[in-house]
């Protein structure tokens, strides 16, 4: 028997207002410590079925399961880091990651010492004193991602958070993110453009394609954790790389 | 006499008429080929408010042609909250403007040559206005009190320093909507003026003259020295002319003065003209007091060289003043002019 | 340092440039004092009167400063209604324009009938003509929080109230203080017309606005200039005050703060 899925999406179908049909027929069943990632042309919703999943939109039919919860309902398991880093400018760096156990109502010892532990995971607590505008684009990310993992979620979303680094900063980043996962674990869904993140993250990759979104393939990774930054290199690696960007290509087509 | 001669003496006589009219016009005639009849000289009068009684004798003369008589094309424009009447004479906008004197020495005081050369007044309208139910009887009980006036004002300090009492003031607004909702209220007023509409609206008005704190300024017209030494025929004939007006304004039929006064401003109906003429005859403001020797027209030397004492000793001239900086005599006809008392 | 010095010396030498064509416009024209007084009569005429000068400053500060205080208060509590409540704001908000619109001139009878002459009406009318750049800047800060962040709170499950606390007023921080300069600016100007229209004065000495009108009705025009010249270095202090606090609230985090290294 299958394991008992932790995010279930059924003919998930999502339109905005009158406009055209985003997504269409999604179905998708994710089990705990999965890292799921999503790829497609532009305009295929692979954002849009993050936001889905998030509870930040509703569907316009089918439905969406997360832990036997609705979205909305399901919100304390789960944190998003935003494609842009999304740091509140007005504060300081720890107090940015504090944020959301400050909301929470966590105790003010608590939430210092485990905005410390957070900062020092991303390698960034010397800069817990400064503001956001003294960081670089990647320094500001890694905050992001801090912040998301102060509250240990159970899932978290990640929409294109790399995108606008460039490849060096990009794969240390997705090393650190993997390592991260590897001492708390958590399950992923993480939206990108590039392929080699998608195969050097995950555990399986959903293609979509376009007008409207469909789940056009989905590609298991069968590579073991922890995986090492060589396994780029490896012939492995680079077959599958192939075939997903293959596939990927196939569905740009249509 | 010979025709020749005869000849020659009329040329002559239009031609020293010719130049005397262009000697007394100043750069606003218009130009008359020598020979025609001499050309008026044209005036402007600056007047500190909208037309009413209180300039009822410069209508006058401009509605019987007083001022045409004596070789004047006299053009009465109106003031209002901010005619600027001194400023405007010495700057050669307009020939004659209306005042007080104490304005006239304040700002000789400052350097500005304004000269005096005939009052329409004897006695200053000005006064303060209150309700009766204040309690108010004289200058003294303003000790303490606010009063609506015109800021800068003379007799403000005159009156503090003179009789030791302390008044804050509050700049006029023109209105009488204050006055109406607060029985405290004490404002500055002509009380040939707004002690009528207060009464229209139920309010009953006290008033005091200026005067009655021993501030006595005339009400006067004035020109630019400049002017007078250009053009001494034409302020003594505007002068002339206008204390003619103001014999018959006020003695006389002034019916067609007042018609010119109500068309130019709507709030000169005829019950109100009769009112403020009224407080003028009965407050002597016009004709003085004849006992004393003053009529319409006079500035006495004697009382006005008190009133630049007076201002003087309170420190509000920046320099000193002379009688002659601001008082020029030998424009009133000789018969007006006070007389000296025996030395 | 050099820049320094530079920004310095340009403006004093077209300061020198301007009273040295000041002194010949009235030499070549002949023009009298009581119409445009030279420079050292209206430095002597500000000397002479330092002392009522300085009360008229101070009346005339006095009611800046609380109008500013009451624009900003005010204007931050009612940005924060309209800002927050889309029918409230559609409800109210064509009422703001018309207070705006209103000429002071017309209210501040009104005020003066109300309030009595003196510093609550001078106050009223400061306030009038300053609170509408702190209500319209803070109301757009107000609705234009980044939608993003919006969304992080969401995911926070962050209830209204903490949404308003810690995004919606630090994230309308940057406009509420545009608004407050604009206020700065505007609040001198407002006391010393509402001194104008609704100040009084004792022995002679009034505000900036009431000592105005008495030197103009007293044709003492250096001592007019130099009253011109007072609310000048008023204006400029209080204007630097504000300045002052808009950096201090600013500088550590804002865009338009940061020096570019």
């Amino acid at each position: 028997m299958s394991p008992p899925s932790l995010v279930k999406i059924s003919g998930v179908q999502k339109r905005f207002g009158t406009g055209p049909v985003v997504l269409d027929g999604i179905d998708l069943s994710v089990t705990r410590g999965e890292f799921v990632s999503f790829i497609g042309p532009s305009g295929c919703g692979k954002s849009t079925l993050l936001r889905l999943i998030a509870g930040l939109s509703a569907a316009t039919s089918g439905e969406i399961i997360v832990d036997g919860m609705t979205p909305e309902n399901a919100r304390e398991l789960m944190f998003f880091v935003f494609q842009e880093a999304n740091l509140m400018p007005w504060r300081r760096v720890a107090e940015n990651v504090e944020l959301p156990m400050l909301l929470r109502g966590d105790a003010t010892e608590k939430r210092r010492e485990r905005t410390a532990k957070m900062l020092e995971i991303v390698g960034l607590a010397a800069a817990a004193e400064h503001y956001p505008w003294q960081l670089s684009g990647g320094m500001k990310m890694r905050v992001s991602i801090a912040r998301a993992l102060s509250v240990a979620p159970k899932i978290l979303l990640l929409d294109e958070p790399f995108g606008a680094l460039d490849e060096m900063t990009r794969d240390k980043l997705n090393e650190d993110l993997l390592a991260i996962r590897a001492r708390d674990p958590f399950t992923a869904f993480f939206v990108t453009h590039s392929v080699t993140e998608a195969v050097f993250l995950s555990t399986r990759i959903v293609v979509l394609s376009a007008n409207p979104g469909r789940v056009a393939q989905i590609i298991d990774v069968p590579f073991a954790y922890p995986r090492a930054a060589e396994l780029r290199e490896t012939p492995e690696f680079l077959k599958l790389l192939g075939a997903t960007t293959h596939a990927l290509r196939a569905v740009r087509s249509h | 006499m010979s025709t020749l001669i005869l000849k020659r003496l009329r040329q002559g006589l239009i031609g020293v008429l010719a130049v005397l009219a262009f000697a007394g016009c100043g750069e606003k005639t218009p130009s008359s080929a020598p020979g025609s009849a001499p050309a008026l000289t044209k005036i402007s009068v600056q007047t500190d408010w909208y037309a009413q009684p209180e300039h009822g004798g410069f209508y006058q003369a401009l509605v019987k042609g007083y001022y045409r008589e004596a070789g004047l094309d006299v053009t009465i424009s109106q003031g209002g909250p901010n005619a600027i009447p001194r400023q405007k004479v010495a700057l050669g906008a307009v020939e004659f403007g209306v005042g007080r004197t104490d304005e006239l020495i304040v700002g000789a005081g400052q350097g500005v040559p304004l000269v005096a050369v005939g009052a329409l007044m004897q006695r200053d309208p000005q006064g303060i206005m209150f309700h009766k139910e204040s309690g108010i009887r004289s200058f003294k009980d303003l000790d303490g009190r606010s009063v609506m006036a015109e800021p800068g004002a003379a007799w403000i300090t005159i009156a503090e320093k003179k009789l030791g009492i302390k008044v804050s003031i509050l700049p006029l607004d023109f209105g009488l909507s204050r006055f109406l909702a607060d029985k405290k209220f004490v404002q500055q007023c002509f009380i040939t003026n707004e002690p009528y509409y207060v009464r229209q609206q139920g309010a009953d008005p006290g008033t005091l003259l200026l005067s009655e704190a021993g501030i006595s300024p005339y009400r006067i017209w004035y020109t630019s020295r400049k002017f007078l030494t250009q053009n001494p025929a034409a302020v003594r004939a505007f002068t002339a002319a206008s204390i003619r007006g103001w014999r018959e304004y006020l003695d006389g039929d002034r019916k067609d003065a007042d018609a010119m006064i109500g068309s130019l401003n709507k709030q000169m109906t005829p019950e109100f003209i009769a009112y403020s003429v009224g407080a003028m005859r009965e407050f002597k403001l016009v004709q003085g007091d004849p006992a004393k020797g003053e009529q319409i027209g006079q500035i006495d030397p004697v009382r006005l060289g008190e009133e630049i004492a007076q201002l003087a000793s309170i420190g509000v001239l920046g320099k000193p003043v002379k009688l002659a900086d601001v008082f020029d005599e030998t424009f009133l006809p000789a018969e007006v002019r006070a007389k000296r008392a025996q030395k | 340092m050099k820049r320094r010095a530079l920004s310095l010396i340009q403006p004093a030498l077209t300061g020198i440039v301007l009273v040295a064509l000041w002194y010949a416009v009235k030499r070549i024209f002949g023009i009298p004092t009581f119409v445009l007084p030279s420079p050292d009569e209206v430095l002597s005429a500000a000397w002479m009167e330092r002392a009522v000068l300085w009360s008229a400053v101070l009346v005339t500060v006095q009611g800046a400063l609380l109008g500013f205080l009451a624009a900003v208060g005010v204007g931050f509590l009612l940005a924060m209604a309209l800002g927050f409540s889309p029918p409230i704001k559609a409800s109210f908000y064509p009422y703001v324009l018309i207070m705006q619109m209103m000429p002071v001139t017309i209210l501040a009878p009104v005020f003066v009938l109300w309030l009595g002459q003196g510093l609550p009406s001078i106050v009223a009318i400061t306030f009038m003509i300053g609170f509408f750049p702190v209500v319209a800047n803070t109301t757009m800060g107000f609705i234009s929080v980044d939608r993003n962040l919006r969304e992080l709170f969401l995911m926070c499950k962050a209830t209204r109230a903490q949404e308003v606390r810690y995004l919606r007023i630090p994230g309308a921080m940057p406009y509420f203080l545009t608004g407050m300069k604009i206020a700065g600016t505007l609040a001198p100007i407002g006391a010393i017309v509402g001194d104008f229209l609704a100040g009084s004065a004792k022995n002679g000495v009034g505000g900036i606005g009431y000592m105005t009108i008495s030197y103009f009705a007293q044709l003492k025009t250096p001592a007019l200039f130099a009253t011109g010249l007072v609310a000048c270095l008023m204006g400029f202090v209080f204007v630097g005050g504000v300045n002052w606090l808009h950096w201090r609230l600013l500088h550590s985090w804002h865009d338009s703060m940061v020096k570019k290294e």
